[in-house]
């Protein structure tokens, strides 16, 4: 199968690989795995009082486009505000990595570990979370 | 077919073997091969077998390795073309129907793809704490990646230590869910033996359970790949 270039670039040089503090009240902390194959991806983010995202961390341990997926995610979380974040969509991260059909829910999956790290920090706060995030489910 | 009652306090399950009559007369006709109906059979029928879950994969291997003998392209290099080819297809027919069947999990996922196509992985199922289990172990495993290219002899002696109680309670955890997995067969089979619809509450609800299960096994063999 033939990779984007992209995805070979985020897998090589992962952008901002490592964890926050996840018990620090500024830090929202997601955890989600994808059963199909057993990968799991930790992503944090650390929100300032303004509810701007300064910085973004991953951990993912899977192939190379959950890789991709949640490297981008992260570099694209930065300086966004929880709404904005919370309105991020897999196809956005499908599109700029040009992801192949059976690699679709690796995205699903970096879309989800934002979710969740954003719902972890509202949760945290005792604010509310962001209109987007609760319409489904 | 129901299973036999039993005194003892768990009944023996019936676990289904060939209907080797049925297979014959599925594959061949007078001694040649008989081209296979339209739409082909599914990989039960193909061994004559019912959809269930609990079958003899021993004897379901030796129908297999009967069937492959017999119908191999060896026997048809002289044949003509049509036999020919028709025994090529054949022999991976088998292959594959075998492949699917020989295997708990893949004759699970299979079998989900034949009554429940619907049933999806469920990310939300699965609770948190495994997943946080499997990230602490793959941690493990990364941990002991770097301790073996780090030339630190003590540094690796802890995180081989540590990889070797870990990969103990995974291959623990799977086992336990291997039997989840065949106390589930159970369920299913008794309730289609019991006459119940495969589309019924009760069979989905049961199958179901069998995905949760399955997913949690792609979990633990996911981590136990990454901790050698």
């Amino acid at each position: 199968m033939a990779y984007s270039e992209k995805i070979i670039e985020h897998y090589n040089n992962p952008r901002n690989v490592g964890s926050f503090d996840k018990n620090q009240d500024n830090v929202g902390t997601g955890l989600v795995g994808a059963p199909e194959c057993g990968d799991v991806m930790k992503l944090q983010i650390q929100v300032n009082e303004e509810g701007v995202i300064t910085d973004a961390k991953f951990k993912t341990f899977g192939c190379g486009s959950a890789i991709a997926s949640s490297s981008l995610a992260t570099e694209w979380l930065k300086g966004k505000t929880l709404d904005e974040a919370a309105a991020l969509k897999n196809t956005a991260i499908v599109e700029e990595l040009n992801l192949p059909p059976i690699k679709i829910h690796c995205s699903v999956l970096a879309e989800d570990a934002i979710k969740a790290a954003i719902k972890d920090y509202a949760e945290k706060k005792g604010v509310e979370v962001p209109g987007s995030l609760t319409a489904h489910h | 077919m129901a299973a036999p009652s039993s005194s003892r306090a768990l009944a023996a399950p019936s676990i289904y073997t060939p209907a080797v009559q049925d297979a014959e007369a599925l594959h061949f006709e007078k001694g040649a091969l008989r081209p296979l109906p339209s739409p082909p059979p599914d990989h039960f029928a193909v061994f004559g077998l019912p959809q269930r879950l609990r079958i003899s994969t021993e004897a379901v291997r030796d129908l297999y390795l009967d069937l492959s003998r017999r119908t191999h392209p060896d026997y048809f290099a002289t044949a003509d073309e049509a036999a020919r080819e028709e025994s090529l297809h054949r022999a991976s027919t088998l292959n594959n129907a075998w492949k699917a069947l020989r295997d708990p999990v893949r004759r699970a996922e299979y079998f989900l793809s034949l009554l429940a196509p619907h049933i999806e992985s469920n990310k939300q199922a699965v609770p948190p704490s495994l997943l946080e289990e499997m990230f602490g172990i793959q941690e493990a495993g990364e941990d002991l990646r770097e301790a073996r290219l780090s030339g630190d002899g003590s540094r690796l002696d802890a995180a081989e230590k540590k990889a070797a109680g870990l990969r103990g309670e995974v291959t623990e955890a799977r086992e336990a869910l291997y039997r989840t997995l065949f106390e589930q067969f159970g369920r299913v089979d008794e309730l289609l033996d019991a006459g119940e619809d495969s589309g019924s509450g009760a069979v989905q609800e049961a199958l179901k359970e069998m995905r949760l299960t399955l997913d949690r096994m792609n979990y633990l063999r996911t981590v136990l790949r990454n901790l050698r």
